[in-house]
């Protein structure tokens, strides 16, 4: 087994461990989830924000594309970039989220 | 203890700015010192920046207030009113406030729009954030700043 399989394989295993349930465009499955606080900084004021985004597997998430509708923990998202580890090492793919608001989820 | 001309242009241009918020569905905040929660935006924000003589004779001052007002908003997904729309709004709002409130002029000699600005940010939402200063003048005695000229 090469080393980059057994990467896949390892981060796989973790997803599967720790993850979230999640749906990518209709698709149930395990993600990592990351939303964690970040201030909107602007000249003198900052606002509270957080930076949605989930680690997916890339294999059974083929075409990603901005505009992808994601669901973790109740709430919706879409996908604002979807950014693969284009080394093909962990087999990971990014998708930083955008929130939807409540009229647009119903 | 009176407060200064300064402070009472301040005071003033923050009842106008609170009521024009209020009318726009808006929070008003003067110079926040905590970030903004998503509860309190949209937002109008006054930010005093610099007062500066401008003339000085024997018994007056010539003084130019800069403040900036700030619209903020937050839209999230991919319908609904742009952010930079719903704080263009605000700030045609405020503007309008500004230059009617007849406690404001009535302690100043003119209020002169200097230039606005963009900023556009996505974080969890997408954030607008849309300040416009303002250049205020107005005349102190030279001795007493609480005191018009």
């Amino acid at each position: 087994m090469s080393f980059a399989s057994l990467q896949a394989r390892v981060s796989a295993a973790a997803i599967k461990q720790l993850g979230t349930p999640a749906t990518i465009d209709g698709r149930a499955q395990t993600v990592l989830f990351d939303d964690a606080y970040a201030a909107a900084q602007y000249a003198g004021v900052s606002l509270d924000a957080s930076h949605p985004a989930i680690w997916c597997i890339s294999a059974i998430n083929p075409g990603l594309k901005a505009g992808t509708d994601v669901t973790v923990n109740a709430v919706d998202y879409i996908v604002r970039s979807a950014e693969p580890d284009g080394l093909g090492i962990t087999g990971l793919t990014r998708l930083v989220l955008e929130q939807l608001n409540a009229t647009e989820a119903a | 203890m009176a407060n200064s001309i300064r402070e009472q242009i301040l005071q003033a241009l923050s009842a106008a700015m609170a009521s024009a918020a209020g009318a726009a569905g808006a929070t008003f905040i003067r110079s926040p010192t905590a970030p903004l929660t998503r509860e309190q935006t949209p937002a109008l924000l006054l930010l005093p920046e610099l007062d500066a003589v401008q003339k000085r004779s024997n018994l007056v001052t010539d003084r130019q207030l800069t403040v900036t007002l700030v619209a903020v908003a937050r839209q999230a997904g991919r319908s609904g009113t742009a952010p930079e729309l719903e704080a263009d709004a605000l700030l045609v709002a405020a503007h309008t406030a500004l230059l009617a409130s007849a406690p404001l002029l009535a302690l100043v000699l003119g209020i002169t729009e200097a230039d606005t600005d963009w900023d556009i940010k996505t974080f969890e939402v997408t954030s607008a954030y849309l300040p416009a200063r303002y250049t205020i003048t107005y005349r102190t005695a030279c001795a007493d700043i609480a005191t018009q000229g």
